[in-house]
């Protein structure tokens, strides 16, 4: 047996790493996003009286109010999405800790058990 | 000034208020924006996919972002296509008005004439054309230095200054057939008919045809063109003289509209009238030429030596005529010298060419842009008469100045115009006659349309931005004098070295 080997790496660290790997990335997309979506929400008009449109003008301006109002919620949904991928990146962070630890201790448990 | 401006010509889209364009950008800005970013929240949740546990609220979160962009997207091109119809819809109209406003003043016009004839008090029809004629006859005695008795100078500044008083001028000027159809008792459908299709431009071209009949009977210099020469007083070819060197300052290309209009001259008398850059790029290319033009400076109607006056002002609009190749009449002086000096600077026919002119000198470029055996890509006319068809022109006009409007009323199929009206009034104009024709108050309005988002504005900014840049530039500046009227024929149809479709820029014969 070759003692000076690497512990071997146990499926659940593989899939913690993934998952984790994951979520990283997804993070780091949902936080772009949210800059130009919220640079996009300031570009959005925000006129409410447009003479230029005479009787047109209300449907005009309840249309752009939907409008505004949904790049809003867009917004909205974006950061409560970013805060909660921040959150599993955390969570998954911890458990690859332990995932990794366990996978330490069978190891050496192993190891020990083969030395004795 | 505040950013209230209008843009228009060009297609059916012929009104557009600056708010409306504003709009209009940042809704198809949403529209082309807000799509892929949706697709890219579609893209997160396939990374997520790989992570089907523990993932709290966030997938459902980015669903619903995906769902409400979409959304953003949709209602942007559909309010986008709102605007459009409604700038189409205010195109109509406005064509509409126009072609009634047109037929009103005709008709104004031909009624003051028939009341002249019969001597019935003139002022129960003449209304508004009697207070702008009497505007323009005050400012005129003004710019001449004559203020008669009892003159009330303010009164006359503020009719000239009205908002729209410029389109009132040009109906005026395009009603001048019918009022004397009216007073020589034409009959009003036929007064009518012809005047519907004669304009300003053939109406000055009979008064130029006139002028030159009397002025070969009586020698008189009322608006009797000349022949017209230019020397060159400054620039690169003098110092090049004084120095004996090649080398010469480098100066930067303009780079923007406001810098362009900058650099027109600003028009005192014996100073140089005409700015003329040469842009040279790779070796082997032909160079590129941008002309300035500076606005009139003598407003006496006699032709005297100063190129840029009211003869050669009422000359430029002539020549636009269809009349003016039957009465033999040549461009004005003005336009007349900036060929010469273009053709003096070294420019050849084919040589791409843009230029920038004030009041009249805004007439000469646009008459230059009209011409197609130039190639003029580009020219700003800032507040003279420019109703040519000439796609490449931009028209730039406040509302309340006169002078744009004496070329004719503008038409529908006018090239791009920029017009703003000033703001705040003008409550102080300060010694100008006409401060809304003021050449830095064009200069200011220069730095809107630098500023504005009007996708035909932007196109044409580009132009002239890619025109210069990255080219090494030389000046030169010239000054162009009227021949003294005894060393000179009048110009003719017959001089070909100055006719404008002649394949050179401006015959050299003149040059000195």
């Amino acid at each position: 047996m070759d003692l000076y080997a690497a512990p071997p790496v146990s499926d659940a660290v593989v899939l913690a790493e993934r998952r984790l790997d994951a979520v990283r990335e997804a993070l780091a997309r949902v936080r772009v996003l949210l800059v130009e979506v919220d640079w996009q929400c300031g570009a959005l008009p925000q006129r409410r009286c447009l003479t230029w449109l005479g009787d047109a003008a209300q449907a005009y301006e309840l249309k752009l109010g939907e409008l505004i109002g949904r790049a809003g919620l867009a917004r909205t949904s974006l950061e409560q999405a970013e805060r909660e991928l921040a959150g599993c990146v955390d969570r998954f962070e911890r458990e690859l800790e332990q995932a990794k630890a366990a996978g330490a201790a069978a190891a050496a448990a192993v190891a020990n058990g083969g030395a004795r | 000034m505040s950013g209230d401006y209008r843009v228009s010509g060009g297609g059916t889209t012929a009104v557009e208020s600056g708010e409306l364009i504003d709009e209009a950008w940042r809704l198809g800005l949403a529209e082309h924006h807000c799509g892929p970013l949706a697709e890219r929240v579609s893209n997160v949740l396939g990374i997520l996919d790989r992570t089907d546990t523990g993932l709290g609220r966030s997938v459902p979160e980015l669903v619903l972002a995906r769902y409400q962009l979409g959304e953003v997207a949709r209602i942007a091109g559909e309010l986008g296509g709102r605007l459009t119809e409604a700038a189409e819809g205010y195109g109509l109209a406005e064509q509409r008005l126009a072609a009634m406003r047109s037929l009103t003043a005709q008709g104004q016009a031909w009624l003051t004439g028939l009341s002249a004839r019969l001597a019935l008090p003139a002022a129960v029809v003449l209304g508004p054309a009697l207070i702008e004629g009497a505007a323009l006859s005050a400012l005129a005695l003004k710019l001449l230095g004559i203020e008669p008795a009892g003159l009330d100078v303010e009164a006359v500044r503020r009719v000239i200054t009205w908002p729209g008083v410029g389109e009132t001028a040009g109906r005026i000027g395009d009603g001048a057939d019918e009022l004397l159809a009216g007073f020589l008792g034409v009959p009003a459908a036929l007064a009518l008919g012809v005047g519907g299709r004669l304009k300003a431009a053939d109406d000055a071209a009979l008064l130029m045809g006139v002028s030159r009949a009397v002025a070969t009977v009586t020698g008189s210099a009322l608006l009797a063109e000349r022949a017209v020469t230019v020397r060159r007083v400054g620039g690169v070819g003098d110092r090049e003289q004084a120095t004996g060197s090649s080398v010469r300052a480098p100066l930067d290309p303009p780079a923007s509209v406001a810098e362009f209009a900058e650099r027109i001259p600003d028009g005192r008398d014996g100073d140089a009238q005409i700015r003329i850059e040469r842009y040279d790029g790779l070796a082997g290319e032909r160079p590129r030429w941008v002309v300035y033009v500076t606005g009139t400076i003598d407003f006496s109607p006699l032709a005297g030596g100063q190129a840029l006056d009211l003869t050669a002002d009422i000359a430029s609009v002539a020549a636009r005529s269809e009349l003016a190749d039957a009465l033999g009449l040549q461009p004005g002086a003005a336009e007349r010298a900036v060929r010469q000096a273009l053709t003096a600077a070294g420019a050849e026919p084919g040589d791409e060419i843009v230029g920038f002119g004030y009041s009249a000198g805004g007439e000469v470029v646009a008459n230059l842009a009209d011409d197609p055996s130039l190639n003029v890509v580009g020219a700003v006319n800032f507040g003279g008469p420019g109703e040519v068809e000439a796609s490449q022109l931009l028209n730039v006009r406040h509302d309340e100045d006169l002078v744009p409007g004496t070329g004719g009323a503008h038409r529908a199929e006018a090239p791009l115009r920029f017009e703003v009206r000033l703001d705040p009034p003008l409550d102080d104009p300060g010694d100008f006659p006409a401060p809304g024709h003021a050449i830095d108050a064009y200069r200011r309005t220069a730095a809107l349309v630098d500023a504005t988002s009007q996708p035909d504005v932007v196109a044409f900014r580009t132009r002239l931005a890619e025109f210069v840049e990255g080219r090494t530039l030389t000046e030169s500046t010239w000054v162009a004098e009227r021949v003294p009227a005894d060393a000179a024929a009048p110009p003719s149809a017959g001089s070909a070295p100055t006719a404008p479709a002649a394949a050179a820029i401006s015959p050299s014969t003149d040059v000195r």
